[in-house]
C-alpha cells in the first residue's frame, strides 16, 4: 500500500510542473471545444486531437490527453446545460435537469454544480482506483492463454449485452470487429489473409483508423441532420458562477452516493458513463422526497449523474490499464494513445511501468481539478465557442480527422478506410447496432486469436483446455450471466409494464 | 411509436440478409485462404471460420425472426427515408466523394491546396451564403495546420509540388 501511495506521489511530482500544467490546460481547452459540439464527446476529442501529442514524449503526451479527456467531458455537460444538446451519451442525463435550470435563469448554479459534482465524483473514483488497480493487475498476471481467451470472450459478450440496443445486435458488431481484426498477415504462420492484394493491408488495419472513422466521420455524418434543423442560441452572459449554501447541502449526499456507483458501473466493460449517469439519476429520483421535481430543474438531478459520470470515466480505466481490455469507446481511444506511445496496457504495466500507470492516474486527478477551476470562472468565455457555427466546426473536425490519420500511418489507403468505416459507423447507428463492441473486437481480435491458438496448441487440440482452471470457469459463468441478463431484464420490464397497466 | 417499432423490425430482416451475405462471403474467402507453410496448415482458418459462422447464424436469426416477407417492407422503408431525408443522404454522399477526391489529390497537389479544396467544398455544402468567410476559414486552416504539423509536430505533410512548401 505504501508503495502504491509512493508511486502516486511520484506521479504527482511529475505532473505538477508548470510545463505539464500548461499542457493540461491547453488539452483541456481544446477538448472542451470538441466536447461542446453536439454529438462529439471525449472519444472523438481524444481521437482527433491525438496527433498533437506525437512528438511530445510519453509523459507529456499522456498528460495532454488526460486534459483533452476531461475537457471533452466538461464541454459535453456545458452544451447539455446551455443548449440541451449533449456532447455524447454520458452527458445526456445532464440535460434532464440542467437545461430546465438554465431556462429558469439558474445557469450559473447549474454550471458550477456540474463542475463541483464532477470534481468530487472523480476524486472519490481515483481514491477507489488506488485501492483496486494493483490487486486486479496482480490477479491478472496469473492468467494463461486459456484464461485470456475466456476473459476476452466475457468482455466482448458483456459489452454486447450492456451496450444500448439489443445483445444480438451487439454481437453483430463484435463479429464485424473481429472480422476486421483478421485482415493482414497472420503473425503466427505468415499467411496473408483478406488483403485482396493491397500492399498496405498486409500489416492489418490500425484500430485507430477505425476509431477515428466511427467517432469522427460517423458522428459528423450523423450531425448533418441536426445541422439542417439549426442550433439553439446559448446564453453567454452570466452572473457569479457558484452554488448557494442551500444547494450544496442538498446535493452533498447524492454526489457522495453516486460516485462509488458510477465507479463500479464504469469498470464493467460496455456499461460506461451513459449507463452510470442514467442509473444515478433514476436512483436519486426514486429515493427523493420530491420525485416530481426531477426533470423540471431539480439540482440533485444534475449533481447525481455528473458525479457518477465522472467516477465511471475513472472506473472504466481499470479494465483498460490492468487487463488491456477497454470497455468503452473513450477508453479504447485512450488505449490507442498509449499504444501509439509504445506503452502496452495490461497487468505488466503496473509492475514494469508503475510510473506511467500512476502518472496517468495522477494526471487524471490534476486534470479534473484544473478543468473544474478553468470551467467555473471561465465558463462565460468558453461557451462563446457554442456561438461559432457548427457548420464551420464540423468540416474542421473532418479535416483534423484526416490529418491525424495521415500522421499515424502516412498512408493514403487509410483515407479510403476512413470513408468506408465512417459510413459503416453511420449505418450501424441507423439500425441500432452499438459501436463499442465493434471497436473492442478490433482491438482485442488479434490477441484473442493468438490465445485461442496457443491454448489449442498446448492442449493438442483438446477444447476442454479452455475450462481447466477456476478462473476460466468463473469467466464462463460471467459470460453466461451476461447473455442471460438482457433476457431476465426483459422479463422484469414486462412484469413492471403488466403491473402498471393493471393499475 | 408503434409504427417506429414496426419499421425497425422490418428493417431487421434486411439487416439479417446483409449480415448473412457478409458472413457467407467471409466464409468463402476463409475457405480459400492459402494453407500455412509452417505449423498446422489449416490453423490460420480456425478463427475466421468461427467468426463467419457467428455472423451467418446471427444473419439467419434476424432474417427469420422478422420473416423474409418483411424484406419488401424494409425496402419500401428505405425508399420512404430517401424521399423524406433525401437531402441528408445527398450531403453524406457528397461528403464521402469529397473525402475520396481529397485522398486522390492529397499527395499530387500537396496538403495545403488539397485541404483548401476539401474544406471549400464542405463549407459550400453547408453554408453557401457566407462564401467570403468560407474562403478565409479554408485558407487559414490549411496553412496553419500545415505549419503546425510539419514545423512544430514533426509530421511531414506533402508539400505543394514545385514550390516545396
Amino acid at each position: 500500500m505504501s508503495e502504491i501511495l509512493m508511486n502516486l506521489f511520484n506521479g504527482f511530482v511529475v505532473v505538477l510542473t508548470p510545463y505539464h500544467l500548461l499542457l493540461i490546460a491547453l488539452g483541456g481547452l481544446l477538448g472542451t471545444i470538441v466536447g461542446m459540439l453536439p454529438g462529439l464527446g471525449p472519444a472523438t476529442g481524444v481521437a482527433v486531437l491525438l496527433p498533437i501529442t506525437f512528438t511530445m514524449g510519453p509523459t507529456a503526451a499522456l498528460i495532454t490527453m488526460c486534459g483533452v479527456y476531461y475537457g471533452a467531458m466538461f464541454g459535453g455537460s456545458r452544451s447539455s446545460i446551455l443548449i440541451n444538446t449533449p456532447g455524447d451519451g454520458a452527458a445526456l442525463a445532464a440535460t434532464f435537469d440542467g437545461y430546465p435550470m438554465a431556462m429558469k435563469g439558474k445557469a450559473e448554479s447549474a454550471l458550477a454544480m456540474s463542475a463541483i459534482a464532477s470534481f468530487i465524483g472523480g476524486l472519490i473514483a481515483v481514491a477507489l482506483m488506488v485501492l483496486v488497480a494493483t490487486p486486479v493487475a496482480e490477479f491478472a498476471l496469473k492468467f494463461g492463454p486459456a484464461e485470456y481467451f475466456m476473459l476476452m470472450v466475457a468482455a466482448l459478450v458483456m459489452t454486447s449485452s450492456l451496450s444500448k440496443g439489443n445483445m444480438l445486435k451487439g454481437l453483430i458488431g463484435t463479429g464485424i470487429g473481429l472480422m476486421i481484426a483478421t485482415i493482414g498477415i497472420d503473425a503466427q504462420s505468415g499467411t496473408r489473409r483478406f488483403t485482396f492484394g493491397v500492399l498496405e493491408l498486409q500489416s492489418g488495419i490500425d484500430f485507430l483508423v477505425i476509431i477515428i472513422a466511427i467517432y469522427a466521420l460517423g458522428e459528423v455524418f450523423k450531425s448533418f441532420k441536426t445541422l439542417k434543423d439549426g442550433t439553439k442560441k446559448a446564453q453567454t452572459k452570466f452572473g457569479k458562477i457558484w452554488v448557494s449554501k442551500e444547494e450544496w447541502k442538498r446535493c452533498k449526499y447524492p454526489i457522495l452516493r453516486c460516485a462509488p456507483l458510477g465507479f463500479i458501473i464504469g469498470a464493467l466493460p460496455g456499461a460506461g458513463g451513459t449507463m452510470a449517469s442514467l442509473m444515478a439519476y433514476n436512483n436519486e429520483k426514486q429515493i427523493a422526497k420530491n420525485p416530481e421535481a426531477f426533470g423540471k430543474g431539480e439540482i440533485i438531478g444534475l449533481a447525481a449523474p455528473e458525479s457518477a459520470n465522472n467516477a465511471a470515466s475513472v472506473g472504466a480505466l481499470i479494465p483498460m490499464l490492468t487487463l488491456g481490455i477497454p470497455g468503452s469507446g473513450t477508453t479504447a481511444v485512450m488505449m490507442g494513445a498509449l499504444l501509439m506511445l509504445g506503452i502496452q496496457p495490461g497487468p505488466l504495466l503496473f509492475t514494469q511501468h508503475p510510473d506511467i500507470a500512476w502518472g496517468l492516474i495522477a494526471s487524471l486527478f490534476i486534470g479534473n481539478i484544473m478543468l473544474a477551476f478553468i470551467n467555473i470562472p471561465l465558463a462565460g468565455l468558453l461557451v462563446r465557442v457554442l456561438a461559432v457555427p457548427p457548420k464551420v466546426l464540423y468540416p474542421i473536425v473532418l479535416a483534423l480527422a484526416f490529418v491525424g490519420t495521415y500522421a499515424i500511418g502516412t498512408s493514403i489507403v487509410d483515407y479510403y478506410l476512413l470513408v468506408i468505416f465512417g459510413l459503416v459507423g453511420y449505418f450501424m447507428s441507423k439500425v441500432n447496432i452499438p459501436t463499442a463492441p465493434l471497436i473492442l473486437a478490433v482491438i482485442v481480435g488479434n490477441t484473442m486469436e493468438n490465445s485461442y491458438r496457443q491454448t489449442l496448441n498446448i492442449s493438442d487440440g483438446n477444447y476442454t483446455a479452455f475450462f481447466d482452471s477456476g478462473v476460466s470457469i468463473g469467466l464462463l459463468v460471467i459470460t453466461v450471466i451476461s447473455i442471460a441478463f438482457p433476457l431476465i431484464k426483459k422479463r422484469f420490464d414486462e412484469k413492471i409494464i403488466a403491473k402498471v397497466s393493471a393499475e | 411509436m408503434k409504427d417506429q417499432i414496426k419499421k425497425n423490425n422490418a428493417n431487421d430482416s434486411l439487416l439479417g440478409l446483409i449480415i448473412f451475405i457478409i458472413g457467407s462471403i467471409y466464409l468463402v474467402l476463409t475457405l480459400q485462404l492459402k494453407e500455412a507453410s509452417i505449423g498446422n496448415p489449416v490453423e490460420p482458418k480456425y478463427f475466421p471460420f468461427i467468426i463467419s459462422v457467428l455472423l451467418i447464424v446471427l444473419g439467419v436469426y434476424f432474417l427469420l425472426k422478422t420473416g423474409i416477407s418483411q424484406l419488401k417492407v424494409s425496402v419500401q422503408n428505405i425508399k420512404d427515408a430517401l424521399n423524406l431525408e433525401g437531402d441528408i443522404y445527398l450531403t453524406i454522399a457528397i461528403t464521402s466523394i469529397n473525402c475520396i477526391v481529397y485522398a486522390l489529390l492529397f499527395k499530387k497537389i500537396g496538403y495545403i491546396l488539397s485541404t483548401f479544396v476539401f474544406l471549400e467544398v464542405m463549407l459550400y455544402l453547408t453554408r453557401k451564403e457566407k462564401w467570403v468567410s468560407n474562403i478565409i476559414v479554408s485558407t487559414l486552416f490549411s496553412i496553419i495546420i500545415y505549419f503546425v504539423f510539419s514545423k512544430l509536430l514533426g509530421v511531414v505533410l506533402p508539400p505543394i509540388p514545385f514550390l516545396e512548401v
